[in-house]
């Protein structure tokens, strides 16, 4: 593509306001409610009007394909990725366009997830891998609800290089928000969006930690059971549902914006 | 008591060591930056098993006599740098954060 066509292809035609919740966790994350299926998730997801979620699990996407089958034809637009937990503790939203994607993070996640001697502990019993109409696939074996060994940066670095989007997770939220755990957000990596909890206005946010800077802020629902999603969303002005014009948005091109619900 | 000793003490590895005639008058343990934050005092040492930069900036905001890196865990480079460049004295050790806030104890300092 030439420095010229792209300009044009940001450039491009009018943006729609689309109606985002990039957080959601499915019966996968032990934290997950039962009734968290695919169909469900899509209807709930139709129900609350929203045209673009994302589903983001604790360090696996092992139900995000099942999720985006149920979506067909619905005009819901699923982004797989996953929520991961960096080596400090952080909670990392990472987002892409396809599942194969997600998938080459997962693997690298998998990879370094952190683990525990012994099976005492019977963590996969909670962990449901299930199809697009939400009939139990396996149980999933790792330990996704650990920290991976991987710290904030090569987090980034892994989602930068596959094309994804990494959005911190929650930031105001204790124990597992990057503000709690590094004092501040971090000058480096550039970062292109924070994602704050339920409990906290985006202006509040911008007050109580100055080092958000001008950073758009997406709130989602985070949600882990069906009545939570789309009570959170963000309005996103994009040309195309997809994670490039998200972050196009976050950079504000071509009239493309992040804009607080 | 004096950098140097806390050192000498704790057979701590210097990454970056400016200057050991620092006057340490407490000692603080945690790896939640914010709570460093709130809560270290200015002049304090702190140990930590956190190897980000950011840890940097919060020993220059708070002007702590150095940090300790615990648990055989290694800095990032960016981290070493930024020591280097704010003259923050930086070590690590292949100690548990556990026992070198003990021997810290032991050698009399406390977190208030
Ligand atoms: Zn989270
Ligand atoms: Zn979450």
């Amino acid at each position: 593509m030439t420095p010229d066509s792209r300009r044009k292809t940001q450039d491009a035609g009018r943006t729609t306001p689309y109606n985002a919740d990039l957080h959601i966790h499915t019966l996968l994350s032990p934290c997950g409610e039962i009734e968290m299926i695919p169909p469900l998730i899509v209807e709930a997801a139709k129900v609350a009007g929203l045209d673009v979620i994302a589903i983001a699990d604790h360090n696996s996407c092992e139900n995000a394909a099942a999720v985006m089958r149920a979506a067909e034809g619905s005009g819901i637009r699923v982004l797989p990725g996953m929520e991961v937990q960096s080596v400090e503790g952080i909670h990392l939203l990472c987002l892409f366009d396809e599942i194969e994607q997600a998938e080459a993070l997962q693997e690298a996640v998998y990879g370094s997830l952190i683990s525990l001697p012994g099976g005492a502990y019977r963590y996969s019993e909670e962990q449901f891998v299930v199809d697009w109409e939400g009939e139990f696939v396996k149980y999933c074996e790792k330990r996704i609800a650990l920290p991976t060994s991987m710290d904030i940066d090569e987090v980034f670095e892994r989602v930068a290089k596959i094309g994804g989007i990494m959005i911190p997770s929650h930031i105001d939220r204790q124990g597992t928000g990057i503000i709690d755990i590094l004092g501040m957000i971090p000058e480096t990596p550039d970062i292109n969006g924070l994602e704050i909890s339920r409990n906290i206005t985006p202006d509040e946010a911008r007050v109580r930690f100055p080092s958000v800077g001008n950073r758009p802020i997406f709130q989602n629902s985070d949600a882990h059971w069906l009545s939570a999603i789309g009570e959170r969303h963000t309005i996103l002005h994009m040309a195309h549902r997809n994670v490039s014009e998200i972050k196009l948005a976050c950079r504000g091109v071509g009239g493309r914006r992040v804009e607080n619900a | 008591m004096l950098l140097a000793n806390i050192a000498q003490n704790l057979n701590l590895n210097p990454i970056n060591e400016p200057s050991a005639d620092v006057e340490v008058t407490s000692g603080y343990a945690s790896d939640l930056l914010s709570d460093v934050l709130a809560k270290a005092k200015n002049g304090a040492i702190w140990a930590t098993n956190q190897k980000h930069i950011n840890i940097i900036g919060v020993a220059v905001m708070l002007n702590l006599a150095g940090v300790i890196i615990a648990g055989g865990i290694e800095p990032d480079e960016n981290t070493v740098a930024k020591a280097r460049e704010e003259n923050i004295p930086l070590y690590i050790t292949e100690t548990s954060l556990f026992d070198v806030a003990g021997k810290l104890y032991e050698l009399g300092l406390r977190s208030t």
